[in-house]
């Protein structure tokens, strides 16, 4: 072999050797799942929580690791995401990748401070960090939270977050919160943004007062299983959290926000014939809400008139009362359904306009049409100006009720003879 | 034997395609939309309207001028002199955009998917692989363009078929952005969007017919501005008027975004695939295309030993500008703003010379 | 340099022409010299006394290579019996050939033919009685289909022809045959419809043999070899194959084929890079399941040229876009690997072509052995051994395995060296380089001819076609042959 072979030979097995710049084994890297922001002690100073998925747990490898811990969480000070996973490789010993998180908690107290919408800003600058991460806050510490979280069916960290935001997203009792929606929502300026509201810690006093979804988490009677409950919604107007809602207006959140997907929904509600018992339904929303927008340019004010189509699927009917084929008692019992229900909805929005001075549901995105550049737009100031004061109408209109796949209960009086 | 290797309709309307739709994914978008706010989405029509006659001009001049590409056809009517001068401001600014292009890329690739190397190191692969590519010839090009081009639409048709579900249309409004005379403005002065179009008439006669040029440039011209606009009305409606303006890639935060199902959540590696092969398409294209108007403009044959130089010269260009965004916002910007005059006005320069020495009535 | 050997060598073939001498006594006897006849044993001569003219003739001949039976029949007893005029009324045979040069006498004489000096005659005569030994026709070994004649080229010039023309039954299908080699002269026989193709390719066909300058060129193996128009490609540009019903069908589509008589195989030239592509039984099963094994063949393409390499790009560069379920199983069992990643796959890349390679030349008897060494040792140890990770394992048998998706021997070995290329290429850049790798070489296909043909025609440029390419249409529905090969009739009618 010449010396010139030998040196392209050299020169191609070079390469193999050599880590190229980017180049990263697996084995290398820590994976985060989940991340926490909390307080420091000074102002400006935050500790973040990363937690990291241990890959030797849940392996078929039987001898590897069955006896470690499946997440490790590790807490450091630091003022931004990035330099903090530099500042935690003094303790973790593989480099930290934050490219498979899938959710970042936030404690209600950072939540609630105007440094909150900084570090979730210096979030958005780095790749890493995808636009489709679930903003949670905790009702306490972010750490504490994430530390006290323990699935017992699912020993993958990641594979708890994924389903249980999942399922909770799908029952609509949780907004759909990821950090794009943040943004979109945060630099409009106009709506305010829901988060998932969590914790671990359980409120003791407030069980039972409380009827159907009108709970925040830590509220819900229960027993057994993870400590860890997903309820409700943080309210952040403009970049700050103001205010939580309960499970039950997170879901009307959801369905008068068009850009938010919600599949079903099973509720209940006092039986208008039998008020002791209550009747169970599946919530179905067959298409978007309708909403229209009369805007007045010259006195700057908007009348809403909201149509919300919807289905109903009966599927508990404990009293017996048979509104199957009864049309009397079947109307009486839509009636009171979408009294409850518009009712509901008003109280929420009554809060918003007063209290909040800004609106959950996104409805900015209607009345744009009405301008004709961005300077006149946010002239007409949506969240200050024109949502306050405008006047708002509900109409929630039952396309379709069906029984399930039984026309009727059994008669409760010849089972028992 | 007979030629059986001839450039047709195909070629020259991916070619186009490639060279135009593929602004879709660069950093374009977050340029428009910093004088017109949620109004850039057609920004790239107006840009068109204010560009076609010329280009059409243009058209009608080659067609009566049989048998001569962009430079010869310059030379027969300004004579050497004056289509020296001006198929040298062509060629400088074709040659800058490039290198801020090509600059633009670099840092992308950088950014997003090697943080840690060099940008040279990347912006010398970059080299490697335009230079090697465009050597193989203007045809080879050609062919290769047209074989991917159905790849690149798969792929950004997937990217479509999954943000459709974040879309929200509402977000166009109001619908004049930052006011109708900045966005009218602005569309006019980016006329050199479509700069290519302009630059691809050097390669009017190499196809088998010069019909086929002028139709693959009208559909290729026609499918870029719809995927332009397409695009561009995506990132309209997922982004909101004020995220939109801060974002350098929109292109590439959309690819982050969209995942499949629950399973599959971090997909840009497939999009980057595709979007890294089209822009190496991309530049060979421009490589060899401003090469070819230095060489003609100089009357040297041999296209091929002069696109290392050139391609070389780029390279440097497109280390010089030190950040990014600088170069996107600053240079790229002034640069776009300054050669629209430039196009509008040459074609319309050669019709009136043309005219007034009588050639356009002989044939 | 070249040119000049080309020149002189042309020069010394021109001059060697020697009228034969019709002092008979004398050519014989340098004759005997010039083929050794004490020492050469096979090489034979007799003397018959002729009957209708009463003079001597001499016989010449190799026994090794000639029917002997046939030349008694038609030969030595009509000489000694019959009566007649001339030798062409009395050798009544169909090869029959009057001959006057002396390099003609040797050229017949070495191809199986008796060639008759007459007494006093300044010419000779030469009778084809060869008969060369051959196998007989047997199934096709290396491109077996399920569906489909299963007979294949045999190793005769003359089985070969007859079975291709027993399935074009057409006047115009010619069999021209021109030499190659300067010092062992063999026949190439071209074979081709004179109405559909294309002029200019056969010319060129024609010219490329008339160039070759060697001794000998012994099959169609090495004859590829000659007239490729790029040696040091990885693409092939000549279809090799050993199914005369393949070869019908290109030759019906306007292509020449190319057969020697020591090959079981025959070139088909000019081709494009769809036809290695494609199988013949992709035609001979009906529109949906011949598309269907073309999906499969696809997705087996891409695996092998390209899942090693993605798996090292993605792992190495872009694990993001791993699901993280599947990067922590790999993690766990990359833990205790002593290899980086790529090494781990070039092993086991590697050992797969090992045992490739074993397997071709492993005598028939030991051929199970290999397997189950080969299984064991690439598969449960080399992962207990914690030498190489289990998805590894996976991944190279993957890509190994859809290698034999591709059925073309010559395509095959393009798609696994590029394998090689492409994983090398994912390990400096990532998918940067990979892509970039990716481009080239595409763009290097799409700068070769075959013949003057582009490589990825129809497809770029595009072409009038039977639309045969990765996937075809309904047979009744094709129309035209291939347009890149400028047929003299376009339709199939």
């Amino acid at each position: 072999m010449t010396y010139k072979k030998l040196m392209v030979l050299f020169l191609f097995t070079l390469p193999l050797l050599t880590s190229c710049y980017d180049k990263i084994e697996l084995e290398q890297q820590s994976y985060v799942v989940a991340l926490g922001i909390d307080k420091g002690e000074d102002k400006g100073s935050y500790t973040f929580s990363f937690q990291i998925a241990n890959p030797e747990v849940g392996s078929t490898m039987a001898t590897a690791g069955s006896s470690e811990e499946p997440k490790e969480t590790v807490s450091i000070l630091g003022s931004d995401i990035i330099t903090a996973t530099s500042l935690a490789n003094s303790f973790v010993t593989k480099k930290i990748m934050l490219d498979h998180m899938k959710i970042i908690v936030v404690s209600e107290e950072v939540a609630r401070s105007e440094g909150f919408i900084r570090v979730i800003q210096s979030a958005s600058r780095i790749p890493q960090i995808r636009g489709s991460v679930q903003i949670v806050v905790s009702k306490e510490r972010a750490s504490q939270f994430l530390k006290k979280n323990k699935p017992t069916m699912e020993t993958r960290p990641h594979k708890y977050f994924q389903y249980m935001l999942q399922r909770a997203q799908q029952t609509g009792i949780i907004p759909d919160a990821d950090i794009h929606r943040f943004f979109q929502i945060t630099e409009g300026d106009a709506d305010l943004f829901l988060a998932i509201y969590a914790t671990t810690m359980k409120e003791e006093n407030k069980t039972n007062t409380k009827k159907d979804h009108d709970y925040l988490a830590g509220e819900i009677p229960k027993q057994g299983g993870n400590p860890t409950q997903f309820m409700g919604s943080a309210v952040f107007k403009e970049g700050m959290m103001i205010d939580t809602l309960t499970g039950e207006d997170t879901r009307l959140c959801n369905i008068l926000d068009k850009t938010v997907d919600m599949d079903e929904l099973f509720v209940s509600f006092p039986d208008p014939i039998k008020p002791t018992y209550q009747v169970g339904f599946n919530y179905a929303q067959s298409s978007e809400p309708k909403v229209n927008i009369n805007y007045d340019n010259k006195a700057n004010h908007a009348s809403i008139d909201v149509v919300v189509p919807f289905e109903l699927e009966i599927i508990a009917i404990p009293s017996m009362v048979d509104y199957a084929l009864n049309q009397d008692e079947q109307n009486q019992l839509i009636q009171k359904f979408e009294q409850t229900i518009e009712a509901k909805t008003n109280q929420l929005i009554t809060k918003s306009q007063e209290t909040y001075g800004s609106d959950p549901f996104y409805w900015s995105l209607y009345i744009r049409k009405f301008f004709k550049d961005v300077p006149a737009y946010e002239k007409g100031d949506w969240n200050k100006k024109i949502f306050p004061n405008a006047a708002i109408h509900v109409d929630y209109q039952l396309k379709r009720l069906t029984f399930g796949k039984m026309i009727n209960d059994s008669k409760i009086e010849e089972v028992r003879d | 034997m007979k030629q059986t290797d001839t450039l047709k309709t195909g070629e020259m309307f991916a070619i186009l395609s490639i060279l135009i739709a593929t602004r879709a994914s660069d950093s374009t978008a977050s340029l428009f939309t910093q004088k017109t706010q949620n109004a850039f989405w057609y920004v790239p029509f107006i840009s068109l309207l204010v560009i076609l006659p010329s280009l059409f001009l243009l058209f009608y001049l080659l067609k009566k001028y049989q048998d001569k590409h962009l430079i010869e056809m310059m030379e027969t009517v300004l004579g050497g002199w004056g289509s020296k001068i001006i198929g040298l401001l062509i060629f400088i600014s074709a040659f800058l955009l490039m290198g801020l292009g090509n600059e633009s890329y670099v840092s992308q690739i950088k950014i997003l998917y090697f943080p840690e190397a060099p940008g040279i190191t990347i912006a010398l692969i970059f080299f490697i692989v335009v230079y090697f590519s465009a050597k193989k010839g203007w045809k080879v090009i050609g062919f290769v363009s047209k074989v991917l081009l159905p790849f690149f639409l798969l792929s950004s048709v997937v990217l479509i078929a999954l943000i459709s579900n974040d879309i929200v249309v509402d977000r166009i409004f109001p619908f004049f952005g930052t006011g109708m005379q900045d966005v009218l403005w602005e569309g006019v002065r980016k006329g050199s969007l479509f700069y290519e179009v302009f630059l691809v008439t050097i390669a009017y006669t190499s196809f088998e017919k010069t019909t086929y040029f002028r139709k693959g440039v009208i559909i290729g011209l026609l499918f870029s501005i719809t995927q332009l606009i397409t695009f561009f009305f995506i990132y309209a409606t997922t982004y909101d008027y004020n995220s939109i303006e801060k974002m350098s890639f929109p292109f590439h935060d959309l690819t982050q975004y969209v995942n499949i199902g629950s399973f599959i959540t971090n997909i840009e590696t497939f999009f980057m695939v595709f979007w890294i092969l089209a822009s190496f398409i991309r530049f060979t294209i421009y490589l060899y295309i401003i090469t070819w108007i230095f060489a003609s403009l100089f009357h040297i044959k041999y296209i091929e030993s002069l696109l290392l130089p050139i391609g070389f010269f780029n390279l440097i260009i497109s280390i010089i500008p030190e950040n990014v965004i600088m170069n996107e916002l600053v240079f790229r910007d002034a640069l776009l703003n300054y050669t629209t005059p430039l196009l509008i006005s040459f074609p319309v320069l050669l019709w009136i010379v043309a005219l007034a020495k009588g050639d356009l009535k002989k044939q | 340099m070249i040119q000049s050997k080309k020149t002189r060598s042309k020069k010394t073939n021109s001059n060697k022409k020697t009228a034969i001498n019709p002092n008979t006594k004398e050519q014989i006897e340098s004759l005997k010299q010039l083929f050794s006849a004490e020492i050469n044993k096979d090489f034979c001569h007799r003397t018959v006394f002729v009957n209708f003219n009463k003079k001597n003739a001499y016989l010449f001949y190799y026994s090794s290579i000639v029917n002997s039976d046939k030349i008694e029949q038609a030969i030595v007893r009509p000489l000694l019996e019959h009566d007649g005029e001339t030798y062409e009324n009395v050798l009544t045979n169909e090869s029959f050939k009057i001959i006057d040069t002396l390099e003609q006498v040797i050229d017949h004489i070495n191809s199986g033919k008796v060639v008759i000096f007459s007494e006093g005659e300044a010419v000779a005569y030469s009778l084809d009685v060869a008969q060369f030994q051959h196998r007989n026709v047997s199934p096709s070994a290396n491109e077996s289909v399920v569906r489909g004649p299963q007979e294949a080229f045999t190793e005769s010039l003359h089985v070969n022809i007859s079975l291709i023309r027993k399935q074009i039954r057409d006047k115009q299908l010619i069999t021209t045959a021109s030499t190659v080699g300067k010092r062992s002269k063999q026949d190439v026989t071209l074979i081709y419809i004179a109405d559909l193709v294309n002029k200019e390719v056969l010319q060129d066909v024609e010219e490329r043999l008339r160039d070759i300058n060697t001794d000998n060129v012994r099959n169609v193996e090495l004859l590829e070899q000659f007239l490729e128009e790029r040696p040091y490609s990885i693409f092939p540009s000549i279809y090799y194959t050993e199914r005369p019903d393949n070869a019908a069908a290109y030759i019906e589509d306007g292509h020449i084929v190319l057969l020697m008589d020591s090959s079981s195989a025959c070139l088909i030239l000019p081709v494009t890079f769809f036809t290695f592509f494609q199988s013949p039984e992709d035609r001979y099963s009906r529109f949906m399941f011949g598309n269907f094994s073309r999906i499969v063949r696809i997705i087996g393409f891409y695996l092998t040229t390209m899942i090693s390499a993605t798996y090292v790009a993605l792992a190495n560069y872009h694990s993001e876009m791993i699901p993280l379920d599947l990067m922590l199983a790999i993690t766990s069992s990359r833990e205790r690997v002593p290899f980086p990643l790529i090494i781990e796959v070039l092993i086991m890349e590697v050992a797969f072509e090992l045992i490739r390679e074993a397997g071709i030349r492993i005598p028939s008897a030991l051929g199970p052995t290999i397997g189950i060494v080969g299984a064991l040792i690439l598969g449960q140890a080399a992962v207990e051994a914690n030498i190489i990770s289990p998805i590894i394992v996976i991944v190279s048998a993957l890509s190994g395995l859809t290698s034999f998706a591709i059925s073309d021997v010559s395509l095959n070995y393009t798609v696994r060296i590029t394998r090689f290329m492409f994983i090398i290429a994912a390990g400096f850049m990532g998918m940067l380089t990979l892509m970039g790798a990716l481009l080239l070489w595409i763009m290097y296909a799409a700068s070769l001819k075959s013949f003057g043909v582009p490589y990825l025609s129809p497809v770029a440029p595009t072409f009038r076609s039977p639309k045969d390419t990765i996937f075809r249409k309904a047979i009744r529905n094709e129309h035209f042959r291939p347009g890149q090969l400028r047929p003299k009739d376009m339709r199939k009618k």
